[in-house]
């Protein structure tokens, strides 16, 4: 199985989030939008951590610093059941699925957040 | 306001920073969890993740109770005994061993536990307070411990066991040491006794020999001196009727009647008959004495008159209790009983006496010496022999006014190889022999009194001997 670009996963029908190297959010679906309740304006330029629970931002941070620093990771291209935080700090059980990429020499970001209880 | 730019340089210096520790904190052997407050893992190392085999993404937000139970003594521990729950009840810093089940291995892990609190005023959101494990795998560390403890104990049972063997031995051996030289002594005086025996028993049959030997011609002598005497008496009336008849007797007989001393040898014959029997009947007493002294030929028990013995034992030493120079004669006293015939063997008592009496002389010569220095006029020795029938035993003591004994002396005077004369002249087993003789071949006793101005042998000796 190959492993989806990011502009393929833009293209899903779930809620997506891009970021840059640096963790900042650089865009968001529609769905997004939707089901987090944050406008692209709104969320773009704020770090990956708004939309994490509180017990994730310390671990995502140094996760985050060590890929990094060494480009290897055991997060990325597989669909993991975790939570996220929508803009009024409800946390929804959701799969993510998030892949990195090398854009003009800095990684690119993207996860796709499909919300479990939807389902 | 910092720029973006400078904001994102900023934002990278730190993630550099983070992925250092990070990194460093991955490669480290020992568990590292982090809780909130409430016991919540926040961040745990990549040991961690091995350990439960399960990422950190997954423990986050977990229990660390639930995700690490622990066991003690092989039964799980209660809540209140995880170290999360020190850690947070005591605000300390600790570290204990606790069991862990990793499947169907069970590990020993060393958790040390801190309870950390921090300022969060810049991140509103983040614990005060929380805690901090750091798990190490021990078991080999414990079980190679816990083997050596074993090999240790072992040993020192090995030791033990063997001192104890050692001491045993040890004992064993001091005991038959002592055994070894009481047997030893015994052997010695066995065989100084045996060889004292011997000599005396040679002498015996050296005495006994000669004795024999003398008691023939004397009794010709004895025997035939009453016909000389008898035939002398003839002769001497015959010579007297001769006279009778021929008073005038031819010159012949006149002269060699005066050559020979006629008148003195008439006189002197008898007398010299009569000194010759009294010479010839001593003789024949001394040979008496000595036969009677030595008695082989009763070597085994039998009835014997013990006045009989002291007799003839001191016309043996009559040699040395008579006069000499430098002392008068030692008077003897004899103050006998009356005595019944005592199954004994004689032999062996007339030994006895001899030891005691010759002691005696000793002692008394001795202080006749001494008395030279301390006293006005020679000391006058005095022997007392006393006998009495006393109940069914014989009592002979025998008493002299010598220099007497010590108590140190007296306690050690029956000890074979004790002796207060000087080197060659005691053995120091005549009175050792004497003991033996009175107490274990007699069933008697022998008992020594001491003063200072005597000492005083009391020989008891039971009339009917028992067998034993």
């Amino acid at each position: 199985m190959t492993t989806p670009t990011i502009e393929q996963l833009k293209e899903r029908d779930v809620p997506v989030v891009v970021a840059d190297s640096e963790g900042v959010i650089t865009n968001v679906n529609a769905q997004f939008e939707v089901v987090f309740g944050w406008s692209l304006v709104e969320i773009v330029g704020q770090p990956l951590t708004v939309i994490l629970p509180v017990f994730f931002r310390d671990s995502h941070n140094l996760g985050f610093s060590r890929f990094s620093a060494t480009g290897t990771s055991t997060i990325l291209n597989h669909p993991l059941n975790l939570k996220a935080v929508t803009k009024d700090g409800r946390e929804i059980e959701s799969e993510h699925f998030i892949v990195a990429e090398k854009q003009n020499g800095s990684w690119v970001f993207a996860a796709t957040l499909r919300p479990l209880e939807t389902e | 306001m910092l720029d973006r730019q400078s904001q994102t340089s900023q934002i990278g210096r730190l993630r550099a920073t983070l992925s250092k520790m990070e990194i460093a904190l991955s490669t480290i052997e020992e568990c590292i969890v982090w809780t909130n407050a409430v016991g919540k893992i926040k961040w745990c190392n990549a040991s961690f993740e091995q350990l439960l085999g399960r990422p950190r993404l997954f423990l986050l937000e977990q229990s660390a109770l639930a995700c690490l139970p622990l066991w003690a003594g092989g039964q799980p521990i209660a809540e209140d005994a995880h170290p999360v729950t020190i850690a947070q009840t005591t605000g300390a810093h600790d570290k204990r061993d606790f069991e862990f089940r990793n499947g169907d291995r069970a590990i020993v892990l060393e958790i040390a536990w801190s309870f950390v609190e921090i300022d969060t005023s810049s991140s509103p959101q983040d614990d005060t307070s929380s805690v901090v494990l750091v798990l190490r795998d021990v078991t080999q560390q414990r079980q190679a411990l816990q083997r050596q403890k074993q090999i240790e104990a072992f040993l020192e049972e090995q030791v033990a066991c063997r001192t104890r063997e050692l001491q045993e031995a040890n004992e064993k051996l001091h005991r038959e040491t002592i055994q070894l030289r009481e047997l030893l002594a015994e052997l010695k005086r066995t065989q100084s006794q045996l060889f004292q025996a011997e000599k005396m028993s040679s002498l015996g049959q050296l005495v006994a020999g000669i004795a024999h030997e003398i008691n023939n011609p004397v009794s010709f002598i004895y025997g035939n001196l009453d016909y000389m005497q008898s035939h002398a008496n003839d002769l001497l009336d015959f010579v007297d009727l001769h006279e009778t008849h021929y008073p005038e007797p031819p010159l012949a007989i006149v002269e060699k009647a005066t050559e020979i001393d006629l008148d003195f040898l008439r006189a002197d014959l008898p007398k010299l008959v009569a000194s010759m029997k009294v010479g010839a009947d001593r003789i024949r007493h001394i040979v008496l004495s000595l036969r009677t002294f030595s008695r082989m030929d009763e070597a085994v028990s039998k009835e014997a008159d013990l006045h009989a013995g002291l007799d003839s034992t001191l016309l043996i030493l009559q040699h040395r209790l008579k006069a000499i120079p430098g002392r008068g004669e030692i008077e003897v006293r004899r103050d006998f009983g009356e005595l019944p015939l005592v199954e004994c063997c004689p032999g062996e008592l007339n030994q006895v006496f001899m030891n005691v009496l010759s002691n005696a002389i000793d002692a008394i010569e001795d202080r006749i010496e001494h008395s030279f220095l301390t006293e006005s006029e020679p000391h006058r020795g005095c022997i007392t022999i006393q006998t009495a029938n006393e109940a069914g035993w014989i009592a002979v003591r025998i008493a002299d006014n010598g220099s007497g004994v010590s108590d140190r002396v007296r306690d050690k005077i029956f000890n074979p190889f004790f002796t207060t004369k000087p080197a060659g002249k005691g053995t120091g087993l005549g009175m050792s022999i004497c003991h033996q003789i009175v107490v274990e071949k007699h069933a008697g006793r022998l008992e020594c009194r001491s003063q200072p101005d005597g000492t005083e042998f009391a020989i008891h000796i039971p009339i009917e001997r028992q067998e034993s």
